[in-house]
């Protein structure tokens, strides 16, 4: 994985979008909307609208998109461009149980996710130290989930340290339902978009009012839980209730990817 | 040492590819298998690999179920299968490396008597999309000896190489048997290499085996002969007198105990005009094409 040059690309456009997004951010009318934000709330501008809060925002914006994007082309392909190539003749050539080289490139997976999520979280964090220098509280909010909260910078720290955790957590989602994908005799390209597919499909059922009553069925409704650890309270029940679900629905996607691989030929 | 025992195996509702085929390789020896495209030779192969399924039937490497024990018997076992595909943007050695990880096998001393085995040792640092056909089948053939297989399954594994290639590696594969006493099961469309490295061959017609035994048996036969006359219709009366069956290809065969300069004499001497009376050598070639054509009739 790590030879493959497609396993970087999502390191290189996410810096690239950081400084995108951190550009757009020091823009007059995006400040003037923080501005009004945080002062409506009471607080005073300068002391959040920090390093902090531009690295959350960025976590925010850009890692359930385009995160799902580069997570699910290196999932995609892990087992199905490997099928494509031949490689995976050769491999199995060797006195290696197909279970075990599963296993092995779903870590692998699991792995990349959180390297990247946390290659992100914490190089938005640099850049934003960068351009606002350190200290400065932590403005974090999101209108879905109905919260708006103001940290000092220590606390607002660890927040965002947990939640660096907690994303990565979330995101293996779209890893392992790519990794499901990438088990079938199909080309990588498919197993991408159909994963890429499907969290959009969950995603937007998800934002559908009609759906309120069916959240609890969407992956995405759970991989969303990475943010309540802003809350004032950080509802820990509900965090371990939530992870376990989908770890079960992690390891029920492996199992399943491993009986359809166990099944197949593998023959040109 | 090698089991394959009713082997059936069907792609699709309409396509099966292989029908009750059973033979034997055993210890030390080299076996081809023969067969036109699409006969079964490569899904045999995957079947004993573990890497198709079959419908029916086993595989028995040692002992050892491939189907039941598949990693167990695979221990035993170097393969190179079908072109072997390897990361075109890693070097030789970390290729080896990286398979050889996968089967928890790393000896580097092990791994530079192979290269060197192989004659690999100096390109292994570079990368292989700078390696040329034969140099991948080089690493192929070092990956299937790392670590120390006692079988070796070798599919089309010259297809592609030059003749010097072709030599080379066969002259490596019979240096194998004789320094490892490895057991080799070959597969291959060149006749003349089969001929050359094997002690038997089975032979694969559409899923099915049409032959099993020593390669050289199917070129022993009766002498024949090519009569070049222009009384044809006057040999061919005077061939069953004189000691020899006319043949639908216009050649003579002989009755045993009659030798040819006594058929040439009889011809002769019954006003048979000959202008060439040459010996027919049957090749490989002659002998698999008749006896893969007469089967499918």
């Amino acid at each position: 994985m790590l030879a493959r040059k497609r396993t970087f690309l999502g390191f290189g456009a996410f810096l690239l979008l950081e400084i995108v997004l951190f550009i757009v951010f020091h823009l007059d009318k995006v400040e003037n909307v923080f501005r009004s934000m945080i002062q409506r709330q009471g607080e005073a501008f300068d002391s959040y609208f920090s390093g902090l809060t531009l690295a959350y925002m960025v976590l925010r914006l850009s890692v359930f998109l385009l995160g799902g994007i580069y997570l699910t082309l290196v999932a995609g392909d892990v087992v199905a461009k490997e099928s494509e190539d031949g490689n995976l003749r050769l491999i199995l050539t060797r006195p290696v149980s197909r279970l075990r080289l599963l296993t092995v490139k779903y870590i692998s997976c699991l792995v990349y996710t959180v390297v990247l999520i946390q290659f992100i979280a914490w190089s938005a964090l640099g850049l934003g130290v960068l351009l606002r220098g350190w200290g400065g509280g932590l403005f974090a909010f999101a209108p879905e989930q109905e919260f708006i909260a103001f940290y000092d910078a220590n606390e607002g720290l660890q927040r965002f340290a947990l939640s660096t955790i907690t994303l990565s957590l979330g995101m293996m989602g779209a890893s392992s339902i790519a990794f499901f994908f990438s088990c079938w005799k199909i080309k990588p390209s498919a197993a991408t978009i159909t994963a890429l597919s499907y969290l959009m499909i969950d995603m937007i059922l998800r934002e559908g009012h009609f759906m309120d009553s069916y959240k609890h069925l969407l992956l995405t409704h759970y991989m969303a839980s990475w943010s309540m650890v802003f809350f004032d309270t950080i509802p820990w029940a509900i965090l371990i209730r939530n992870y376990s679900l989908l770890a079960g629905a992690y390891l029920t996607l492996f199992v399943l990817g491993a009986m359809v691989f166990e099944s197949r030929d593998v023959k040109s | 040492m090698i089991s394959v025992k009713n082997l059936t195996k069907r792609f699709t509702s309409s396509r099966l590819a292989l029908d009750n085929v059973s033979f034997e390789v055993k210890d030390q020896e080299i076996v081809g298998l023969l067969g036109h495209n699409g006969a079964g030779k490569s899904t045999v192969l995957g079947i004993m690999l573990g890497m198709v399924r079959p419908n029916e039937g086993e595989v028995m490497i040692n002992g050892l179920s491939v189907q039941q024990h598949r990693s167990k018997a695979l221990r035993q076992i170097g393969a190179i299968f079908e072109a072997p595909a390897f990361y075109d943007y890693m070097t030789g050695w970390d290729n080896l490396r990286a398979l050889c990880a996968l089967s928890g096998f790393w000896d580097e001393k092990e791994v530079w008597r192979v290269l060197e085995l192989v004659g690999l040792e100096k390109r292994i640092k570079s990368k292989v999309n700078t390696y040329s056909h034969g140099m991948r089948q080089r690493l192929a053939l070092a990956q299937s000896l790392l670590p120390e297989p006692k079988v070796l399954l070798l599919d089309e594994p010259t297809d592609g190489l030059d003749p010097e290639g072709i030599h080379e590696f066969r002259a490596t594969i019979l240096k194998l048997r004789a320094e490892r006493g490895l057991t080799i099961l070959l597969n291959s469309h060149l006749l003349g290499g089969i001929e050359l490295m094997c002690n038997r061959c089975v032979i694969l017609r559409e899923g099915k085996k049409v032959y099993e035994g020593p390669v050289n048996e199917g070129k022993e036969r009766a002498p024949r002969f090519a009569l070049k006359t222009d009384d044809v219709a006057k040999a061919q009366n005077l061939v069953p007198a004189a000691g020899g069956v006319w043949m639908e290809d216009g050649t003579i065969e002989l009755l045993p105990n009659h030798e040819g300069p006594d058929v040439l004499s009889s011809l002769v001497q019954g006003g048979v005009r000959v202008d060439s009376w040459t010996p027919v050598k049957r090749t490989l070639e002659d002998w698999y094409l008749e006896l893969t054509y007469s089967k499918s009739s």
